[in-house]
């Protein structure tokens, strides 16, 4: 597909679905991509009801599915101009991009989304957390909990997907786990400004993991790139891609990122070894 | 006539409830409702959608702060109303 410019074009779902074939392995060790239940649901249960949704400069949709399960629609054609790098017509797609390279990290953090057409637009369709609160309503006390794992692991996340839009308004939490949502802003070249605090903090040994096991996981990297293709531009796909290598080589080295990469976090690192430590 | 937004909180069958509103007083904003999320727009502000600068905006930053609402609140879990007057 090549750039994405925010086109819906003839033909385009089907090369979303080839791309995506239901075979076993999904995103462990297998050769192509299984998808999740959740986005089997979300992609195949009639709507049974819908409510578009009062606010926000984007148009949104709250749909009922029939026999259980609920989503947040958000059509292409509601999206509205909020960053120059990130063009309006494309955040549904990096709604799905950012869920899929979630996945294949296996972070867990972004709900189930999918691309679907319901009720004649086509737009990103991510699974509803009932019970869970905006960022803004949790107490300081519930934040502090958290600031050791999940923030941590958000903050690597949103580096790897270049998430210019992560504040408080866009991630929930129930029963102490974080979820990311409104994911449109990402991957684009766009101003990326990391939480300052978590410079030189150190990053749970999990994440430095799970970012070695989908390193070394070569089919898998050929899987997602495939995925990723049909959503972003080639250029976003290799930055993203090479985001993870470099992260990756920092925190194997330092258990962390020093305060230095502050200001040298690249969008699209080139040349992906990072220093080694002198320890 | 006085300016003001409404956040919009989205309830688990798919309604909204009013979590909270804020309302341009003089030249600083006095929001309402929901503790927490008041506390949070106090002590944490909100995202300045129109600059590069990463200086978030508070209540005190008035009729900016109003206009930059429904930019950080669109994930339909919590949805910012366009700018009222009453």
């Amino acid at each position: 597909m090549g750039e994405s410019k925010g086109e819906w074009r003839e033909g385009e779902e089907a090369a979303l679905e080839i791309a995506t074939p239901p075979a076993p392995g999904a995103a462990k060790k297998g050769t192509s991509y299984e998808k999740m239940p959740q986005e089997e649901i979300l992609e195949t249960r009639r709507e049974r009801k819908t409510s578009g949704l009062n606010g926000g400069i984007n148009e949104t949709e709250f749909i009922e599915l029939e026999d259980d399960g609920a989503g947040v629609f958000k059509p292409r054609e509601g999206e509205r101009v909020v960053r120059d790098e990130v063009e309006a017509g494309t955040y549904y797609k990096r709604e799905r991009a950012a869920y899929l390279m979630d996945r294949f990290l296996g972070f867990g953090m972004v709900p189930p989304t999918v691309i679907r057409q319901i009720k004649g637009k086509v737009g990103s369709f991510q699974e509803f957390i009932p019970e869970a609160l905006n960022g803004h309503m949790i107490t300081a006390l519930e934040y502090k909990k958290m600031e050791q794992t999940e923030f941590r692991r958000l903050w690597i996340l949103d580096y790897i997907l270049w998430n210019s839009d992560r504040h408080r308004g866009n991630f929930l939490y129930k029963d102490g786990k974080i979820y990311a949502i409104d994911n449109g802003l990402t991957f684009g070249n766009d101003d990326f400004i990391p939480h300052a605090s978590f410079f030189g903090a150190e990053i749970p040994n999990d994440i430095t993991e799970k970012l070695r096991l989908f390193l070394s996981w070569e089919q898998g990297k050929t899987i997602l790139r495939t995925l990723l293709s049909e959503l972003l531009s080639q250029g976003e796909v290799d930055a993203c891609l090479a985001r993870i290598e470099f992260i990756a080589g920092i925190l194997k080295n330092h258990n962390g990122v020093p305060q230095e990469y502050y200001e040298e976090l690249p969008f699209y690192p080139k040349k992906l070894a990072a220093p080694e430590t002198q320890q | 006539m006085k300016k003001f937004v409404e956040i919009y909180q989205l309830n688990n069958d798919g309604t909204q409830s009013v979590a909270a509103v804020c309302r341009l007083e003089g030249d600083a904003v006095v929001c309402e409702g929901n503790e927490n999320l008041i506390r949070g727009l106090i002590q944490e502000g909100i995202k300045n959608y129109a600059s590069r600068e990463p200086k978030k905006l508070f209540p005190k930053d008035g009729i900016k702060f109003l206009e930059q609402l429904k930019y950080n609140f669109k994930s339909g879990y919590l949805n910012a109303s366009d700018i009222k007057e009453n």
